[in-house]
């Protein structure tokens, strides 16, 4: 078990949390020394965590188990312990990490706007309510975004297709997710960057407002959470981690070809064997 | 022909070896689905005010509108999530021989590094080229049909001087910086870091603007220059020619002709505040830059290859 750790361990690396602290140290940059010109509210200190977050959530969610990525694939499908599992360990190792990671920056934010004298936008500091959504809100995005990479990789077998497509929508929704709720409002329950209740506003947010921040964050992180089940579901299915096809339509060629059944009957094949 | 046969060779393997992998296919369907669908989400639901009188035909005018709405749209967003995404789909293009363990195999050929290089970044050219032009027929063909006709010729002078240089350096130097890992893993963090670097268009303050605007030139970025060229002689040509005070002057009370005009400021866009703050950079320093950067680049991946080779 000693041995699973280290090389989970050294399979989750550093890059992943480099890469989101590089997004984060750039935000607080140009909060610190009022760098650019267009205002860029993802890039906001008391946001950051829940912009950077999601970018190390991706690739280290890519990388945990890629199968094109794995040089020992074939080993560890012969290993009584399934690819699933090793997912789930890999991520119980990672997981803890990228929260040491989000809760650091989010404090680092709080800093930065207290060293600036006053809470966001010159108002009152942040209650206890508000520091608890600082420190919590980037959960559900960085799970969707994570959960996302996660099943793309599966279903491609590439890594590079999970990062590819969870930084494109990340950078999205990051740039015009405000957009996209308001002019769909119904889809705030799934929006990830979705604005937390006023924060540092002289009056507490309303009990409606703190409630739909909430719902909100539930069914962005389920939405993640299922995202990653369906890619852990594909790993148990080790022909498809092989890449060897669908393996419905195998069975499909071995009944065909009069090969040892085994046991289901494939759906929409003739019963009777076909005449030569 | 002794030096073409190899090359030939190189790149119809590394066509078939990227069409296998899929990853470009992702690329070009993440290109399509925000086109069309931003467009529309963004620009498509509404209907265009058209002023009631102005000295230029409602034709034209609607002509003109459709043309900005197809052409301009959402392509500065387009252009970030091909700076940004197109490096790390194609950075695992020699990287992925380590891998697969047919780097081998490919050294104990009678081709040379530099030959391999160029094959890889000749394939890319070629998958890239015929994306774009079925991407650019695709999206023209959509929005012909979802808000009328526009402007073909400014239309493809936006994808061909626009779009096609970008894309194509984009994943050129991609493939040529991520040449030297050994690792798809490593690779693609070196393209994330370039594309990073890629994507910052954003305009800086102070100090720290005059360096990044000094960085310009070693960076990609400034080729947003040419698309926003391209946005502005379309503006200046088209647009100006209804809107500038002249015309205007003679409608000043039309308020459908303000709301018209107002309408299709590109400034409206958060994105082209970036851009247009910027005097647009002349196309022949574009170029050179770009050559010289390429060039640079490519003799960095061959003399990695090289004393990696010597090396091992």
């Amino acid at each position: 078990m000693r041995i699973d750790l280290r090389v989970d361990l050294r399979h989750i690396g550093w890059a992943a949390l480099a890469a989101g602290a590089a997004v984060a140290g750039f935000g607080l940059a140009v909060y610190r020394w009022d760098l650019v010109l267009v205002s860029l509210d993802a890039l906001q200190p008391l946001r950051l965590a829940e912009t950077a977050a999601p970018v190390a959530a991706v690739i280290q969610s890519a990388f945990l188990f890629s199968p094109e990525d794995e040089p020992a694939l074939e080993v560890f499908l012969a290993c009584p312990r399934s690819p699933g599992k090793i997912l789930i360990q890999r991520l119980a190792l990672a997981a803890p990490l990228h929260g040491i990671l989000a809760v650091a920056v989010g404090l680092a934010g709080l800093a930065v706007v207290g060293a600036s004298g006053a809470g966001p936008a010159g108002q009152s500091p942040l209650s206890a309510m508000d520091i608890a959504i600082l420190l919590t809100g980037w959960m559900a995005p960085a799970i969707l975004f994570a959960g996302l990479a996660q099943w793309v990789t599966q279903a491609s077998r590439q890594a590079v297709n999970g990062v590819a497509l969870g930084l494109v929508l990340w950078l999205g929704l990051a740039l015009a997710g405000d957009a996209l709720t308001t002019r769909f409002p119904f889809l705030w329950p799934v929006s990830p960057f979705l604005h937390p209740p006023c924060m540092g506003c002289p009056e507490a947010a309303s009990l409606a407002a703190l409630a739909q921040y909430g719902v909100n964050r539930v069914c962005v992180a389920l939405l993640g959470v299922s995202l990653f089940a369906l890619g852990a579901r594909r790993l148990q299915d080790s022909q498809a981690v092989l890449g060897i096809g669908n393996p419905r339509r195998l069975e499909t060629a071995r009944f065909e070809t009069g090969e040892k059944e085994t046991g289901r009957k494939p759906t929409g094949i003739p019963s009777e064997p076909r005449s030569l | 022909m002794s030096l073409l046969r190899p090359l030939y060779g190189v790149t119809r393997t590394e066509i078939r070896l990227q069409w296998r992998r899929r990853t470009l296919l992702l690329y070009a369907g993440l290109v399509l689905v925000t086109l069309v669908a931003g467009t529309y989400l963004l620009f498509g639901q509404d209907t265009p005010v058209l002023p009631g009188s102005s000295p230029i035909p409602i034709q034209r005018l609607e002509r003109i509108s459709n043309t900005t709405r197809v052409s301009l749209g959402v392509f500065p967003i387009l252009m970030v999530i091909t700076l940004f995404t197109l490096p790390i789909l194609a950075a695992e293009s020699v990287p992925v021989d380590s891998a697969t363990g047919m780097r081998p195999v490919l050294d104990s050929l009678p081709v040379s590094t530099g030959m391999v290089l160029l094959g890889k970044v000749l394939a890319l050219f070629i998958l890239l080229l015929l994306e774009l032009c079925a991407l650019a027929a695709l999206h023209g063909a959509t929005g012909w049909i979802l808000y009328g006709p526009f402007d073909v010729g400014e239309y493809l002078r936006v994808w061909l001087f626009g779009i096609l240089p970008l894309t194509l350096f984009s994943g050129g130097m991609a493939v040529l910086l991520a040449s030297g890992q050994k690792e798809r893993r490593r690779a693609i963090l070196v393209a994330l870091v370039f594309g990073l670097y890629q994507a910052m268009a954003l305009p800086l303050k102070g100090t720290a603007g005059q360096v990044w605007d000094t960085l310009a030139i070693s960076r990609p970025s400034f080729l947003f220059e040419l698309y926003s060229g391209q946005a502005r002689r379309l503006q200046a040509g088209l647009i100006e020619e209804v809107c500038s005070p002249p015309n205007t002057g003679t409608n000043s009370t039309d308020p459908g002709l303000e709301a018209w005009c107002s309408q299709l400021e590109l400034s409206n866009l958060d994105i082209w505040n970036a851009l247009l703050t910027h005097p647009p950079m002349p196309i022949r320093t574009t170029l050179i830059a770009c050559s010289v950067q390429g060039v640079l680049v490519w003799l960095l991946a061959w003399a990695w290859r090289n004393g990696r080779e010597g090396r091992e």
